[in-house]
């Protein structure tokens, strides 16, 4: 219930808190939803927190002017709820289930991405939306993909001397359809299997571009390729996407723990990536 | 005041507690803070079983803000009491082994208390602890009841052979295995009871203080038998008589069974106070993951159940042999539940002939396990209401008419079991007081639709869902019970179990009641108010009900077991008939009339015949008060107490119909309806007895659905924390549809019967029964519990492997 | 499972959730150099000991608004705002009823927003605006219509999680003043009732909105 002691450190700018990270035993907070009840459990011993809460520069969401949604990284789970990423479908699927009201009215989509639960379903929403993680250091900007960042668990490509600063979000567009699924976890609430999907159909029925990722399947947040692969060119009859939804753990080690072995939580993945993407084309009509 | 006073008794009026908690001015142990007050952080074991080689505790001396540490050989008491052994007066060997206060040598579960740090702050305890250093040899632990038996198991207590507490069985043996021998149709099944962890919102938490200049002991504890404890921990662990311990219970957060107990850190914040010294107060406030291991958990039983009977639905027989897993040591009254309060009714609310049940009691390297929530009555409603199923099953049978065929008749009141359940060894016997089931059935089913099971299943199906009817016909035992019985049978605490209530008329009119039981939450110092103002016609307003304080209140046994309505309320309406006689035998003497002469409405004391020449109440309390003018023999004051013995238990049934659909593809169960029709006699608030009832279904539909502690084989609480054990949410649950039939119960004058563990007794079973009526098109038998999606999606899996 | 670890630890060894426990739980989460476990601040040898106990408590000051008021204090950087409130404000009607951030007892609101203190720093709220539920009622000590509410439908028995349901409750009703049933049940599902089956709590809160939509009483339960 109580933490260790820690020094506390809150940053006024980004620069002051560029200046602050990256040295040994310093922890980044803002929200505190993931680190907090770590460091009450003891699991998580920082020397030195680093708030960088009120970095307004860092908070809301604003379109770019060629059509992308740029996130700033302390933009709440609840600011972005009534933002424009409302229209993404599998954004409005996953946020009303992710914590509850207090933490969606504290956690960041920063903070999220940066701490990578292997069962945080917003990674995997980022995951299939093909979104970029721009971060800052000391030593200049760095654009991530979403795809490659989330490597383990609680493990990012981030340096330690780097913070997340947006989110870049591709510009929404009329033939694609998404949507994201999940079975949770009853206790917790973090999903046992999440499932977000982005299907395109650029001319006509068939698809041409499929996305899907999951979350809480593995040690972190995956792209299901031979998923996507198998659903490129098809038109999404039930029987294609119960057999391209049979890949969603190919090649990935899937979890098992009291609530879900991991024969369960595969078979899980299937059905929900299946369920998902039936969702996602439902969408796109 | 007079006639107008309203009468209040059986009406739905808003709770008096209720001001304090919606402004936050609750006070619970935590929000104590007295002056000096030191703060204690007790070292848990991390090995569910180990001998402990050293403890070193210099480092933790020195950390900053440590005024002591604390290890078991430091404190000089025996281990705690355990009071409620397995029929003890039957002859029954219990080999007991109850925790120390801080273990010694060994421990039997993750959560044993080890060391104790008391500081400054609790920051500091806390942090103090980290630099204690345990050596301990681990050694191999075993957590299932049935394998903890066996032959080869680990041993956790050289006086306890295979891990065995306690063989103990009730009922007619022969007779039960001749109806099963005899029988056209004999079901059998091992049925799961699941452990629980009852997760009260408020943890435990207590404030011992010892003032040297008084030589005496107060504690503030969240408890649910403040007198009980001042003679368990006074005069049984630590030798304190009860002239000079003072057991205070303020307000508390929800117990269902957890804080009737007797628990180590009760001494060792009172032996702590004494310790640092100068008359400071030491608080312990346990942490939400630390109660998992420390406070006790529930259920956790392995049952055979054998039924027989006839083709045409008779039930004949049936014979039961259970493990009850009773943990690392026993808890305060752990071998009561699953004997006295499981198998003594076994039999439900059915004319069984002949019923047989064997109980062993088990140790494992588990937490402890005692009374939660109905307390050996779910247990024995699961076993029965799964095995009638099975039994309509087996025949093709319609549950309801099985139900129904079985039913004790409701000319056959009071009934006395064929088979001695009720029965102790001398003979004192417990009867089932009164019931007519079928309304009760009835209604239910048709609120249910149950007629157009079949029509709603096929429409759910198309859906790609299996929609499953449960049917849970409870009866329910409570306001435990006559002394005599309780005595005879050497079950029980050990002693009596009435309780009493004190009323004091004051000067001014204005009443105080101080009773011996204490609320969790229930609302007594309502539902009291309630029954003293239709009693003495006195307004509700003018009455205040106080508790829970040994200090101030008459002796009483506390509350848990459904008893206060029926025990402790009609404790209070005793005394409400002595103030009322006392008050008639002055207004007598005022009103120069004869006693026979004066007539009593509400709170006007009058001649017959004479309207004008009357008293009221609050005019004879000041006439009483002053005490100018007393008849000869008579003593001032209007003040009296009564003490109440039941001469019975009180018997609630009820039918509980459960409504669920499973997705056939992922197993997620949802409860879609939840049908109650509930008897429990007359009610005295029957906002607060429905708000009792909802509260008891979401905990059994959250045993039957979701919650459940799990151990892995080496004695780790896998389910560890409220991330990991699943309590019911909101959005989980539907409103849920009450209904009622009354039948007052002819025990006491009030014709209340008991309904605080009554929703929580049938649910489990209910919902149990609807998702296994779920599976049944499927060639599923039986599903053991919790029901949650992994464990129904295998099971569909298999049962489709088979069928394929 | 993996044996425990050879040291004692302040706390049971148990999973912390799902797969992890506590001594699985990826080192990943102390990123950069490995942090080290348990306290930090015991001497190597107790022979030191005496100038541990002269340790200063490094302290943060903080100013923030509470129910109206003015407050401000030094505070340990790891007290967190629901001890704050508790112990420094002596404020007890937010409580703590779990350590993992379940359920929900510890929730107010701050600059309006339903939060879980019990996750939140105190040194986090600094200049923030705290409403507790000792700050729900009207200045001429009026119930709040959740409070009014919660009593009127029995939405309460041992009163433990009920200052937390009425804050979340009341960041419900600033967003929708007219909730289902079902977006109530939603809303609540971060804090936990073991007494009441929520049955009345959902009953309260949509008592509460109706009379805070309309401004109809309360109809009568006595009845």
């Amino acid at each position: 219930m109580i933490p260790n002691t820690f020094d506390y450190q809150r940053a006024t700018s980004l620069d002051e808190a560029l200046g602050l990270v990256g040295t040994p035993g310093t922890k980044v907070i803002a929200g505190g939803m993931s680190l907090l009840p770590l460091m009450k459990l003891r699991l998580a011993n920082p020397e030195r927190l680093v708030d960088i809460g009120r970095l307004a520069e860092l908070r809301g969401v604003r379109q770019l002017d060629d059509g992308r949604l740029a996130i700033g990284a302390l933009t709440t789970y609840d600011e972005l709820a009534s933002s424009p990423a409302q229209h993404y479908g599998l954004i409005r699927d996953a946020l009303p289930d992710i914590g509850d009201v207090q933490i969606r009215n504290r956690g960041t989509v920063g903070g999220a991405v940066a701490h990578c639960d292997p069962a945080s379903d917003l990674p995997a929403v980022l995951l299939a939306l093909d979104a970029e993680i721009v971060a800052r250091s000391k030593r200049g900007e760095q654009v991530y993909a979403a795809d490659g960042f989330f490597r383990g668990a609680f493990e990012t490509a981030l340096a330690d001397d780097e913070l997340i600063t947006e989110i870049r979000l591709p510009g929404p567009r009329d033939d694609a359809g998404s949507a994201f699924l999940a079975l949770s976890q009853r206790a917790s609430g973090y999903s046992i299997v999440g499932v977000a999907v982005v299907v395109i159909k650029e001319n006509g029925s068939a698809i041409t571009q499929a996305n899907i990722a999951l979350t809480g399947v593995g040690d972190a947040p995956y792209r299901a390729r031979a998923v996507e692969a198998a659903l490129l060119g098809n038109e999404g009859t039930p029987e294609s996407i119960a057999a391209a939804a049979a890949h969603a753990t190919d090649g990935v080690t899937v979890a098992g723990d009291i609530h879900a072995d991991s024969e369960y939580r595969a078979a899980m993945a299937i059905t929900y990536t299946k369920r998902a993407i039936e969702a996602a084309l439902g969408r796109l009509g | 005041m007079a006639t107008d006073v309203q009468d209040v008794l059986g009406t739905s009026v808003k709770r008096v507690e209720d001001p304090r908690f919606i402004t936050g001015q609750g006070r619970y142990v935590d929000d104590i803070k007295l002056t000096g007050m030191a703060h204690l952080a007790i070292l848990r074991s991390p090995y569910a079983h180990a001998n402990i080689r050293s403890v070193d505790t210099s480092r933790a001396k020195g950390m900053p803000g440590v005024l002591a540490v604390i290890v078991g050989a430091d404190i000089p008491y025996n281990p705690l009491p355990m009071v409620w052994p397995a029929g003890g007066a039957s002859g029954i060997q219990n080999n007991v082994s109850t925790p120390r206060v801080l273990a010694t040598d060994s421990v039997k579960w993750t959560g044993e208390g080890v060391a104790a740090v008391v500081a400054e702050t609790p920051e500091q305890a806390v942090d103090a602890l980290e630099a204690i250093e345990v050596d301990y040899e681990p050694l191999p632990a075993v957590v299932d009841a049935e394998k903890a038996t066996q032959p080869g198991a680990v041993q956790l207590h050289e006086n306890a052979p295979n891990n065995v507490v306690f063989d103990w069985s009730v009922g007619d043996k022969d007779g039960t295995e001749k109806a099963l021998a005899e029988a056209e149709v004999v079901v059998r099944e091992r049925l799961v009871n699941h452990r629980l962890i009852p997760n009260p919102m408020e943890v435990r938490g207590d404030i011992g203080w010892y003032n040297p200049g008084t030589d005496e002991y107060t504690i503030w504890m969240s408890s649910q038998t403040p007198h009980i404890q001042r003679l368990l921990v006074g005069i049984f662990l630590m030798g304190i008589p009860e002239h000079k311990l003072r057991c205070i219970a303020p307000d508390v957060g929800g117990a269902f069974g957890t804080k009737i107990f007797c628990y180590a850190d009760y001494a060792l914040v009172l032996f702590a106070s004494k310790l640092i010294g100068g008359g400071r107060p030491v608080k312990w406030i346990e942490s939400r993951r630390e109660s998992y291991g420390s406070t006790i958990h529930g259920r956790d039983h392995i049952t055979y159940v054998e039924i027989a009977g006839k083709r045409d639905g008779e039930v004949t027989g049936v014979k039961v042999k259970t493990y009850a897993n009773l943990g690392g040591r026993l808890s305060t009254i752990g071998p009561g539940i699953p004997t006295t309060l499981y198998a003594r009714v076994l039999s439900g609310c059915y004319k069984i002939p002949n019923v047989y049940a064997e109980v062993t009691g088990v140790y494992t390297n588990t937490t402890f396990v005692d009374a939660y929530r109905g307390a050996g009555r779910p247990e024995a409603t699961y076993v029965i209401e799964r095995a009638m199923d099975l039994f309509a099953n087996e025949i093709g049978m319609d549950k309801a008419e099985l139900r129904r065929k079985n039913f004790i008749p409701k000319d056959a009141f009071p009934y006395d079991n064929p088979s001695g359940l009720g029965t102790a060894v001398n003979g004192e016997k417990i009867y089932v007081d009164s019931g007519d089931y079928e309304p009760a059935m009835d209604m239910a089913l048709k609120t249910a639709g149950y007629a157009d099971l079949e029509a709603k299943r096929a429409e759910a199906k198309s859906r790609g869902k299996l929609l499953g009817m449960g049917l849970s016909t409870y009866i329910e035992v409570c306001g435990v019970a006559p002394s005599k019985w309780i005595g005879a049978v050497g079950e029980g605490w050990g002693a009596a179990m009435w309780e009493s209530s004190n009323i004091k008329v004051h000067l001014t009119g204005k009443i105080i009641v101080t009773m011996g039981t204490q609320p969790q939450g229930q609302g007594h110092e309502t539902t009291y108010a309630q029954i003293i103002s239709h009693e003495l016609g006195v307004p509700m307003d003018d009455i205040v009900i106080q508790h829970s304080d040994t200090q101030g209140t008459p002796f009483g046994y506390g509350s848990y077991g459904s008893r206060t309505s029926s025990v402790g309320s009609t404790a209070a309406v005793k005394a409400a008939d002595k103030i009322r006689d006392k008050a008639r035998r002055y207004a007598a003497h005022m009103l120069e009339a004869s006693y026979d002469d004066i007539e009593v409405e509400g709170a006007e004391y009058r001649v017959k015949g004479s309207p004008d020449k009357k008293k009221t109440l609050q005019e004879i309390a000041f006439a009483l008060d002053l005490g100018f003018s007393l008849p000869v023999g008579m003593e001032p004051y209007l003040d009296e107490t009564a003490y109440y013995d039941t001469p019975n238990c009180t018997w609630p049934f009820g039918t509980h119909i459960a409504i669920v659909e499973i997705d056939e593809d992922t197993g997620e169960t949802e409860l879609k309806r939840y049908i109650a029709v509930d008897d429990v006699g007359k009610k005295i608030n029957p906002m607060i007895v429905d708000g009792q009832l909802h509260g008891g279904i979401a905990q059994g539909v959250g045993q039957a659905l979701w919650e459940t502690a799990i151990y892995g084989d080496d004695g780790q609480l896998l389910s560890g924390s409220m991330m990991d054990y699943a309590l019911p949410r909101a959005s989980w649950l539907p409103n849920f549809e009450l209904d009622e039939t009354v039948t007052p119960s002819p025990v006491n004058p009030l014709g209340v019967k008991g309904v605080g563990e009554a929703g929580c007794i049938a649910s489990t079973a209910a919902v149990a029964n609807a998702v296994n009526d779920a599976l049944a098109p499927l060639g599923i038998k039986h599903l053991d519990m919790p029901f949650t999606a992994q464990t129904v999606w295998r099971a569909i899996q298999s049962a489709k492997g088979a069928r394929a | 499972m993996r044996a425990p670890p050879e040291q004692s630890c302040a706390i049971v060894l148990q999973p912390v959730r799902d797969r992890f426990t506590i001594d699985t739980f990826p080192d990943a989460i102390n990123r950069g150099p490995a942090l080290t476990r348990g306290i930090r601040h015991p001497p190597a040898s107790p022979t030191t000991s005496d100038s541990w106990k002269e340790a200063p408590i490094v302290t943060e000051h903080i100013a923030l608004v509470v129910n109206g008021q003015a407050r401000e204090g030094d505070v340990e950087p790891r007290r967190m705002l629901v001890q704050y409130l508790r112990e420094d404000l002596e404020l007890t009607g937010t409580h703590v009823g779990c350590d993992t951030s379940q359920c929900g007892a510890c929730t107010v609101t701050v600059d309006g927003k339903a939060i879980k203190s019990c996750t939140m720093l105190a040194v986090q709220a600094d200049g923030a605006n705290v409403t507790t539920i000792e700050g729900m009622q009207a200045a001429d000590g009026a119930l709040h219509p959740l409070q009014e509410g919660f009593w009127a439908k029995h939405g309460l028995q041992c009163g433990f999680c009920t200052p937390g349901m009425i804050m979340v409750a009341a960041d419900l009703l600033a967003r929708n003043p007219d909730p289902s049933e079902e977006e109530i049940r939603h809303a609540i599902e971060g804090n936990i009732c073991r007494c009441t089956g929520y049955h009345n709590i959902v009953a309260a809160i949509r008592e509460a909105a109706s009379v805070m939509r309309t401004g109809a009483a309360p109809a009568p339960v006595n009845a």
